[in-house]
Order: structure tokens, then C-alpha cells, then sequence
């Protein structure tokens, strides 16, 4: 079988695995909850009456074994079935699905300006280590690593469209301004600016930090002195043996942090209004909307799992080894 | 030069501790300084900072002293950053020592589970997990310390698997020592550098999620945390800027602090040429 | 004939403030002439290395300063050129290979674009460079170089990643190649093919070559001229059969005596029964396999039987991947068996568990080939050394007193129990290392290439004491190594392995004097300076 393709495959049959372990997970959240089930589907805080409750009990078998309970719900979820809120009466996957293209917007914004920053300036620091400009990334990358995401997003709001007014503080678009074609897409961008800074700074300090160590581990390897020995000019040796090698354990570590980013798009969302599923989650938690939130929980995870699977054949792609010592 | 003095002596090492003992101080002392607690009304609401002596950064719309509340936040942070920093390293220490040391299908195993757990979007998982439990410190230091124990089981796994071919483990192997011996006096002191110098920068993340959690109103209810200070105030921030500004410049703070002490741990306790091991 | 293409002229480099000495090299000068190979020979820390770094300008900038000298080439003191001018005669002019193949090249960078990296970095026309990689791959010896232009690093063999070193290195005909240490990371068979090819190319290209080498049997294959170095100085220059027959310096007499050569008298037959008895012994690897692929075996020993009786040391020696390591931890039981026997007194132990393994363990020891990595670095030696007696319940004021007796047996002092491995030298952990597998008092002891991280001076003490320890203990000793030279010193009777098979048996001065197998001749034939070993004993001084 072709390499690419086998490894597609095996990818593929454990994303399937950890969808699965995660649907389980979730089943079994629904019973940790306080009350029954039938409470949790139902919204706590008394939303539904006793008899509501009774017929819910009845309709998803909870009087039936665990496993034959486990087994609908996942029959359910396969068929596109995350439950209802009856906190918004509607379907949670109707929900999910109409806020889901702005989370993938603001993540992925996040996610590349994060990266692309992240390396160069690491780059940078990494060439001049141990002189000023050195000292003035670490620092500042020291200093995003340890601000609190949705405070930055405050102060930034506060700064850049408060008091200087340069740019909207909230929301994905000028309501009601009707913006069509080019000028639609330049509002949703200054829109989209101050969300996707604050969403990828952290990640940023962190691509920043380890892009640093990384290159100067690289720079002491021995291939690095025998490109030296060859005459090559500073530049060359810089971009073509060191940053290579030196961006895998990168691209890994990116893969990795994926879930992490989405989590982070929660309090983004939140503190700028930005309507996607971090938004949504808040106001089920702040309701107690169980339905709405294990439903988050699955299709993020599922974005994350798929995220993997991208960054891997990328890898994949960068790193010619891979394919053939498998 | 003992590793310790070393510490003592590199400059991170020195800004971080002083900031630690302040917050430390400020957490141990709030209850002799302030008796009345962070929740009374100390003043008018929306005071701005110096305008009135004895409100230094101002209070909040409740009337209640920012600073006192600061002071009592320290406790939260503190408390949830070191408990469920602890609960991860139990978790991550062990599934990570079996792993690595067994290998096989336990490494197998166990390592299927940790790669679970760092894929799905872990501060969501929190959030549920709070939610679901109600909102409490227990159910947040318990949240927080199942999240991020798999960094710690994959670093202690990765040194254990390295540390089991040392000839080192193999000569005790050899010698008839019992695995629980090699496990715990061969192989896990020789772990500890990396685990504590990653569990300083574990302790700084607890503190950053628990302000994230109480931020988004699932902190614990009877107790003043940070997170909290800066949510509730965040309707507010055109009108009062302060309140928001300072809870988070204190988190900011502490969590640079503990990054300061973890990376001088890690200047001190694994300098690269040991890591290396070659010359 | 000699025409000097490089003069080092009292060249003095800087150690940084918290090294053990002031100064890497001090006050070094020598001559390479054109068309020479000029062996630069040392222990670790001589400053052979370092000298050879300073003429290529490369240097670790942070750590090592040049102090004062000159480095002559072409008209011009090199010392004085800036990193530009220097960046112009590195690969064109002076090219150099280094120890480790295996890391030595990039791994994600396809080999013929890396030879083809010199070319351009001096400025030749692109449209030749494949034509001209392509030619050097075939000069270098390697197969279907039209191929290996595509392929990544991690296809090749050490060896082929050497040839490729060299193929880069030759790229713009230099005048001067500077290796250094280029076989050491080898098998001695591929050794032999690197050293003949760069003899070859040498020869047929008149380049000078500075060779830097630990290993006097290399000096004697491929050197011209030889300058010795100790502590960071000269102390022999002159022509290599000159200093190899007739050193004059006491330093190079003792390196050379250290030296092990091939020995010619039998030893004496033991007639014990024997200890432990191997039959059919075999290990498989097995690696990957999953939902997708399968997984893949390789048989690392394949039905291997032997025994050793007391009081003798049976060596068993091959290449890399020969299954020689693998045999002594399956004997050890710290590898899993797959198949066959080990009769130790008498019972099968190869699945032995529990008190029978541990009964086992008080009866057989090993000692192992890494000094810096064979001692826990947080234990005290003398914590060490009592570890096994008191594992198997010997009463520790016993094991104190077994413990201080041992250490003084190999050569160290009693009090010395108190320190960390980090206060004594490489020779003097083997020897703790030693003293820690005979305080359980064993009656096999399995030593794992245990002299090969060790300098030729300390080798030949460290070899001296196992020998007399097994007199002394009348100890079974199983020596596993990869030296033929080192095993014709110690051992008794010797097993050639190849591919995880024994392919020749017998007494260690008939099998190396008298191969009767294709590959033992083979790996004789390899042993660097073999013509030279088999010289007349020099008289001793």
C-alpha cells in the first residue's frame, strides 16, 4: 500500500477512535451531572415540569441498561443528533452549525498570525541571541505568555477603540449597516483584528519561545558546522539548514496546541461578542444549557482531531523521513 | 556551586521570588489586614484609584475595596494554582513512570489515553467539568488537575524510557534490585529536575485557567478571586477602567513570576550540556 | 617534494575561565606538505581536534579564543582573514569531514542538492552541478549514483554517508582535506574501505591531507608524517615509520607500548566444567505493526550455543549488528528470550523468575561499556558498590568491608566510597563499575565492550585488572568487543559473529593467526595498522 495512503488511514481509524472515546466521555458527563439525565437534557433550574421530565425519561430509555442508553445516544449523535436545547428550543446541531463559520474564521486568523509572527520573531532572536533585539523578544514573548487572554482582549478595547477609537470593540460586522461585496469583507477584517490578536498572542509567545530554543539547538548540530565547512554564506545556512530543521518539532507542537486554541476562542468570543460556538458556550454555561455544551465540547473536538490530522500530513510533506521508517 | 545557590543568584530567579513572596504574603496576611473581608461596602461605588487615601485603586460599583479584593484573590489563585498543579503531577508521575518504565502494551495503553486527553480542547473540558460538578474550589482544583496532567505523564514517560537503557537501571537490574526499588531510588531522582521546573510553569497555567473559569462567572462563589473581579467589571470598563486593570495586572504578575522561577529552575537544574549527555 | 601548503605556526587557543587547563592548544606548530597525509594523533583532550577547527575557522566562538600564532596558506596568515574571505576557501580550497556520518549531513535536504550546495556557494554554473554530483557519487564508490543524487540522508549506511561527506568535500579539488577522526564512528570493515578510499584519492589528486586520529593502527595504514599530541602540545613531529618504530618522546613510547597487538602464545586450556552453558539461544526484534501495516522481524541472535567454564574468558566479537550485545543481556536476562537454553549449574535460567532469578543474579554480574552513564549520578560510589550484596541479604556491615576491600582490589582509595561519579575520571568509573559487579561475588562476569569508551593508556591498565581479577576470582568472563586486537589481549578462546550467527570458534591465537571463515579473514584483514602490529616486539624501555 502507498505510504501517504496507509498513513491516511491509520490517521483516520484514530480520529475515529477518539471521536468515539469522546462521545463516550460525554455520555458519562451527562451522568455525573447533578439530578438525572432527563434533568440535564431538560436544562437545570426547573425549566421542565415532573411530567416534561417523566416523558424525556421514557423517550431516551433512561429506564433501559447503560450501554443500550450509550448505544441510542450514539446512534443519535451519528445521525447528526446532538439533542435539543430547550432553553432555545432548537436543535443543538442547528445552533452549532449557523455559529460555527465565524469560530473557524476568528481560530484559524488566530492560528496563522500566531504561527507566522511566532517563527519569524523567534527567528530573529534566535540569529542575535545574547544581543538587545534578543533580549526585547524574550521579554516581550515572557510578557504575552503570562497575560491572561481575555484581560488583553479588555484592554485592548479599551485602548484601541474606547479611547482611540480605531477599531470596533465588539460584534463580527457593523449591524445594520448593510455592507456588500468588498466593503463587507474590510468590516468583517477590522472586525476580526483585535479578536484574532488576542486569541493568537499567547500562542504566539509560545511559537516565539520555542522557535528560539529550537534554532539555536539546531545551530550546534553537526550538519550545521559541515555547512559551514562548505563555504556557504550565513543567510543560506540560516533559512535552509537551520530554520528547516528546526521548524518541525514546531509544526508538532502546533498540532498539539490546536485544542487548546479553541478553548481559548471561548473567553475571546466572549469578551469581543464575536458570534461563533465560544460565544454560544458561555451563555449555555451561564444557563446551565448541558445540551448546548456537551454539544460544543464534541464538534470542537472533532475540529481539533481534524486539525491533527492536517497538521500531520503536513509534517508529513516537511519532513521526508517520516513515510519510509514507518 | 550547589544548583541551589545557583538559583539564588540568577536574576529571573531573584525577580520571581519577590514577586511570589509578596503575593504569598498578601494571601497569608489578607485575613489579619483586612478582617472585614473582600465582600462589605468600604466606600462609594465606581471611586476612582488615589483619589481618597486608603483606596489606592479605587473600589468597584458594589463600593468594595479593590485592593482588599485583590489581597483575598491571592488566596484562590495560590491555593488552585499549587492543589491542582499537585493532583496533575500525582496523575501525570505515575501513568507516566508506568508507561515508560514498562513499556509495551501498558506504554501503549496508557499513552493512548494521555494523547486523548491532550487532544481534546482542554479548557472547554474544564469548563464542563466545573459546570457539571458546580462551580466550587474542590471542583475547580479538580477540573484544572485532570486537564493538565499529560504533559507531565509524557515528560515523565519520555525520561523514564531514556533512564531505563542506562546502563545505570540495567547494572541495578542486574544487581537484583526489585522494580519498585529501581523505579523509585534509580530511575525518579533522576526525573525530578525537568518534572520541577515544569511544574512552576504548570502552577502559572492552573492560575491563568482558574481566572479564566471565574472570569466566565464558575468561579466559586464565596470566594473573591481575580477572574472574577475582572468579569463582573467587564460591562463597566468604559465607566471604570480600574476595576478590570488591576486584578489582571496582578495575574499578569504572578503567572511572569512563576514562568521567571520555572525557566531559572530550568537554567540551574538541567543546563544543556547534561541534557545532552555528549560532549 | 616538500612544498608546504600549510604551516601552523605556534598556535595558542584559549580554554574558557572554568576549564581544567588555561589553554586547548598551546604553542602548537606543523608543517602539512603537498601531496602528504600528515596524521595528527592525541588522546581525548590533546588539542588534536581543536588545532584542526582552527585552520578551517571553525571554531566555537563563544568558548574557544585563538590567542596568539600563525596559520599560513597560499601567501596569507589565515588568522587575520575575515569570516568573508575565510567563507571563500572553505570548500573550495580547504574542505573537511568530520567524526559522526550519521548526523553529519542534513536530514531533510536530498544528498545530491547538498554536494551541489558547494558548488554554488563558490560560484560555479548551476547547469553543471548534477552532471558533476553525479560523478563524484561514482568516484566516492557509492552504487547507481544516478539514484543517490535523490535520496534523503537516512537511506544510507554510516559508510555511504561518510562517502558522501567525502564526494562534498572533493567537490571543488581542494588542496587541503582536513578529517577528522572520519572512521571512528565505523566498523572496522568499513573503516578499512574509507581509509583506502581516501589514500586513493589523495594519491591520485596530490592533495594534502591533515588526518586527525586517536588510533595508532590508522597512523600506521595512511600516515606519511605524524605529529603527537598531549595536554594541547606538540610532542613528536616526524615520518611515520620514523615515530612508529622509534619514538623518541617517552609520552609517544608509552602510547604506542598501550597499544594492544595481536597476541601469539596460546593460553593455557581451561579443563573446568563449565559454568554457564548457552544452547540455541535466539532474539528477535520486532518492530511497528498496526492497523495498516505489518510488522516487521529481525533476528538479532540465531541459534547461538557455547559455554564457559571457570577461570576462562571467552570472547565473542563482531561488527555493529552482529547480535554480540544482544547475546550478553539476554544472558543477563535484562532482554527477553526467544528461544534455546542457558544452563547455569546445571538449570535452565532462561525463564527463570522471581527467587530463582534472583539466586541467579547473586551468581552472574555485568559490567558495561559507557563509564559516564553506567553510574547513578545521584547515588555515592560507595552506595553503589553495596547495592548488590545488599540485595541479596549480605548484612551491611559485611557489605561495607566487601565494598572498601574492592575499591582498594581496583585501584582506588577507601574513602574515595563517599564521592559522586562526577569526581572521578572515565578509567577510574569503570573500575567502581568493576568493584560494584565482584562485591556480589560472581562467578560469571559478562564485560560489555567494556574498555571501548576508553582512552589506549587507561585501556591497557583497565584490561590488566580484569585479567587479574579473573585469576584471582577464578571468574568465568564472557568479553564481548568489538576490537579484535583488545580480544587477542584477554581472552582465552573466541566466537566470530556476523549477522547474529557464529561463523568461526576455537583459540584466540589460532583463529586470528589462522582464520578458517571468509568473514573473520575479512574483519583481520580490516584491523587498522595490521602489517604494523605484527612487528617485532620493540624493546622495552
Amino acid at each position: 500500500m502507498n505510504p501517504t495512503l496507509r498513513a491516511i488511514l491509520s490517521r483516520a481509524a484514530k480520529a475515529v477512535g477518539v471521536i468515539l472515546a469522546i462521545v463516550l466521555l460525554n455520555f458519562m458527563l451527562i451522568r455525573l451531572a447533578p439530578g438525572d439525565a432527563a434533568a440535564v437534557m431538560a436544562g437545570q433550574a426547573g425549566a421542565a415540569d415532573e411530567m416534561f421530565m417523566e416523558q424525556l425519561r421514557a423517550q431516551f430509555g433512561l429506564d433501559r441498561p447503560l450501554y443500550v442508553q450509550f448505544f441510542t445516544y450514539l446512534g443519535g449523535i451519528l445521525q447528526g443528533d446532538l439533542g435539543f436545547s430547550y432553553r432555545q428550543g432548537t436543535e443543538v446541531s442547528v445552533l452549532i452549525a449557523e455559529r460555527l463559520p465565524a469560530t473557524l474564521l476568528l481560530t484559524v486568523s488566530a492560528f496563522g498570525f500566531a504561527l507566522f509572527f511566532g517563527i519569524i520573531l523567534g527567528a530573529i532572536a534566535a540569529m542575535n541571541v545574547g544581543r538587545a533585539l534578543d533580549f526585547v523578544i524574550s521579554v516581550l514573548s515572557l510578557l504575552f505568555y503570562a497575560t491572561p487572554l481575555f484581560w488583553f482582549g479588555l484592554m485592548s478595547i479599551l485602548l484601541f477603540s474606547v479611547w482611540l477609537g480605531w477599531l470596533p470593540a465588539t460584534g463580527m460586522m457593523t449591524i445594520g449597516a448593510g455592507y456588500t461585496g468588498w466593503d463587507h469583507v474590510v468590516d468583517v477584517a477590522r472586525h476580526l483584528v483585535l479578536p484574532a490578536v488576542t486569541l493568537g498572542l499567547f500562542y504566539m509567545a509560545v511559537y516565539t519561545r520555542m522557535t528560539r530554543a529550537s534554532m539555536l539547538e539546531v545551530r550546534d548540530m553537526d550538519f550545521v558546522r559541515t555547512a559551514r565547512a562548505k563555504g556557504l554564506a550565513r543567510g543560506v545556512i540560516v533559512r535552509r539548514h537551520i530554520l528547516r530543521n528546526a521548524i518541525l518539532p514546531i509544526i508538532t507542537l502546533a498540532g498539539i496546541q490546536a485544542g487548546q486554541l479553541v478553548g481559548g476562542a471561548v473567553l475571546t468570543e466572549t469578551v469581543f461578542g464575536w458570534p461563533g460556538i465560544g460565544r454560544l458556550a458561555f451563555d449555555a454555561l451561564v444557563q446551565r444549557d448541558y445540551q448546548v455544551l456537551l454539544g460544543v465540547f464534541l464538534v470542537t473536538s472533532v475540529m481539533v482531531v481534524v486539525f491533527n490530522i492536517i497538521t500531520d500530513l503536513v509534517y508529513r510533506m516537511v519532513d521526508p523521513r517520516i513515510g519510509a521508517l514507518e | 556551586m550547589t544548583a541551589f545557590k545557583r538559583f539564588l543568584r540568577n536574576p529571573k530567579a531573584i525577580i520571581g521570588m519577590v514577586i511570589l513572596l509578596a503575593a504569598t504574603i498578601a494571601a497569608v496576611l489578607a485575613p489579619v489586614i483586612f478582617p472585614q473581608g473582600p465582600w462589605p461596602m468600604a466606600n462609594r461605588p465606581f471611586l476612582p484609584p488615589m483619589e481618597q487615601p486608603g483606596f489606592p485603586l479605587g473600589t468597584d460599583m458594589m463600593g468594595r475595596d479593590i485592593m482588599v479584593a485583590i489581597a483575598y484573590g491571592a488566596q484562590v489563585s495560590l491555593l488552585v494554582g499549587l492543589s491542582s498543579t499537585l493532583v496533575a503531577l500525582l496523575v501525570g508521575i505515575l501513568l507516566g513512570a508506568l508507561a515508560g518504565f514498562y513499556g509495551g502494551i501498558v506504554d501503549d495503553v496508557l499513552m493512548r489515553v494521555t494523547e486523548f486527553f491532550q487532544t481534546i480542547p482542554t479548557f472547554v473540558f474544564a469548563l464542563l467539568l466545573v459546570a457539571i460538578l458546580s462551580p466550587s474550589i474542590q471542583s475547580i482544583i479538580l477540573a484544572i488537575g485532570i486537564v493538565s496532567w499529560p504533559p507531565v505523564a509524557r515528560l515523565v514517560r519520555s525520561e523514564f524510557a531514556a533512564l531505563r537503557n542506562r546502563e545505570f537501571v540495567k547494572a541495578a537490574m542486574v544487581l537484583g534490585r526489585s522494580n519498585r526499588q529501581i523505579i523509585l531510588s534509580e530511575i525518579l531522582p533522576n526525573t525530578m529536575s525537568p518534572v520541577i521546573a515544569l511544574a512552576s510553569l504548570m502552577v502559572a497555567t492552573a492560575i491563568l485557567t482558574e481566572a479564566a473559569i471565574s472570569f466566565l462567572g464558575l468561579g466559586d462563589p464565596n470566594r473573591m478571586s481575580w477572574g472574577y473581579m475582572i468579569g463582573a467589571s467587564r460591562t463597566v470598563i468604559r465607566q471604570a477602567w480600574w476595576m478590570s486593570f488591576f486584578p489582571g495586572v496582578v495575574i499578569l504578575l504572578v503567572v511572569l513570576a512563576l514562568n521567571l522561577v520555572g525557566e531559572a529552575l530550568n537554567d540551574v537544574l538541567n543546563p544543556r550540556l547534561a541534557r545532552k549527555g555528549r560532549q | 617534494m616538500t612544498e608546504p601548503v600549510l604551516t601552523v605556526e605556534n598556535l595558542t587557543v584559549r580554554l574558557p575561565m572554568d576549564a581544567d587547563r588555561k589553554h586547548a592548544v598551546s604553542d602548537v606548530s606543523m608543517v602539512l606538505n603537498k601531496g602528504e597525509i600528515l596524521c595528527v594523533v592525541g588522546e581525548s583532550g590533546s588539542g588534536k581536534s581543536v588545532t584542526a577547527a582552527a585552520v578551517m575557522g571553525l571554531l566555537p566562538l563563544e568558548s574557544l579564543k585563538v590567542d596568539g600564532g600563525h596559520i599560513h596558506y597560499g601567501g596569507q596568515d589565515l588568522l587575520t582573514l575575515s569570516e568573508t574571505q575565510m567563507r571563500r576557501l572553505r570548500g573550495k580550497k580547504i574542505a573537511m569531514i568530520f567524526q559522526e556520518p550519521m548526523t553529519s549531513l542534513n536530514p531533510v535536504m536530498r544528498i545530491g542538492h547538498q554536494i551541489a550546495e558547494v558548488m554554488e556557494a563558490h560560484g560555479q554554473p548551476r547547469s553543471e552541478h548534477r552532471r558533476r554530483v553525479v560523478e563524484l557519487l561514482s568516484d566516492v564508490g557509492l552504487p547507481e549514483p544516478d539514484k543517490m543524487v535523490d535520496r534523503y540522508p537516512f537511506r544510507l549506511s554510516g559508510g555511504q554517508r561518510q562517502r558522501v561527506m567525502i564526494a562534498m568535500a572533493l567537490a571543488l579539488e581542494p588542496d587541503i582535506l582536513i578529517a577528522d577522526e572520519p572512521t571512528t564512528a565505523l566498523d572496522v570493515t568499513t573503516q578499512a574501505q574509507i581509509l583506502r578510499l581516501i589514500r586513493d584519492l589523495q594519491r591520485e589528486r596530490g592533495m594534502a591531507v591533515m588526518f586527525i586520529t586517536h588510533d595508532f593502527g590508522v597512523v600506521a595504514d595512511i600516515a606519511d608524517r605524524v605529529a603527537v599530541m598531549r595536554y594541547g602540545e606538540v610532542v613528536e613531529t616526524g615520518l611515520a615509520r620514523d615515530v612508529l618504530n622509534a619514538p623518541q618522546h617517552r609520552y609517544t613510547r608509552k602510547l604506542i607500548d598501550a597499544v594492544p597487538g595481536f597476541r601469539d602464545e596460546a593460553s593455557a586450556r581451561s579443563d573446568e566444567s563449565p559454568v554457564l552453558e548457552v544452547r540455541n539461544l535466539r532474539k528477535i526484534y520486532r518492530t511497528g505493526g498496526g492497523f495498516f501495516q505489518p510488522a516487521s522481524e529481525l533476528v538479532a541472535v540465531d541459534d547461538v550455543s557455547f559455554a564457559i567454564a571457570r577461570g576462562e574468558t571467552l570472547g565473542l566479537v563482531g561488527e555493529s549488528g552482529s547480535g554480540k550485545s544482544t547475546i550478553g543481556q539476554c544472558i543477563m536476562r535484562i532482554s527477553s528470550i526467544d528461544g534455546g537454553e542457558l544452563l547455569f549449574g546445571g538449570n535452565d535460567i532462561a525463564h527463570a523468575q522471581g527467587k530463582e532469578l534472583k539466586a541467579y543474579r547473586s551468581k552472574a554480574q555485568m559490567i558495561f561499556q559507557d563509564p559516564f552513564a553506567s553510574l547513578n549520578p545521584r547515588h555515592r560510589i560507595g552506595k553503589s558498590i553495596m547495592m548488590g550484596p545488599l540485595a541479596n541479604g549480605v548484612p551491611r556491615l559485611e557489605a561495607r568491608q566487601r565494598m572498601e576491600t574492592l575499591l582498594e582490589r581496583v585501584g582506588l582509595e577507601r574513602n574515595s566510597a563517599d564521592r559522586f561519579p562526577h569526581e572521578f575520571s572515565g578509567g577510574q568509573r569503570q573500575r567502581i563499575g568493576i568493584a560494584r559487579a565482584l562485591a556480589v561475588q560472581p562467578d560469571l562476569l559478562v564485560a560489555d565492550e567494556a574498555v571501548s569508551a576508553l582512552d589506549v593508556s587507561v585501556q591497557a591498565q583497565v584490561l590488566e585488572l580484569l585479567r587479574d581479577l579473573r585469576d584471582e576470582f577464578r571468574l568465568a568472563m564472557l568479553f564481548i568487543t568489538h576490537d579484535l586486537r583488545v580480544a587477542s589481549q584477554v581472552c582465552d578462546r573466541v566466537i566470530v559473529l556476523h549477522r547474529g550467527q557464529i561463523v568461526e570458534e576455537g583459540e584466540v591465537t589460532r583463529v586470528f593467526s589462522a582464520p578458517e571463515d571468509a568473514y573473520t579473514r575479512s574483519l583481520l584483514d580490516a584491523v587498522p595498522g595490521r602489517t604494523w602490529h605484527n612487528r617485532p616486539e620493540p624493546e622495552s624501555a
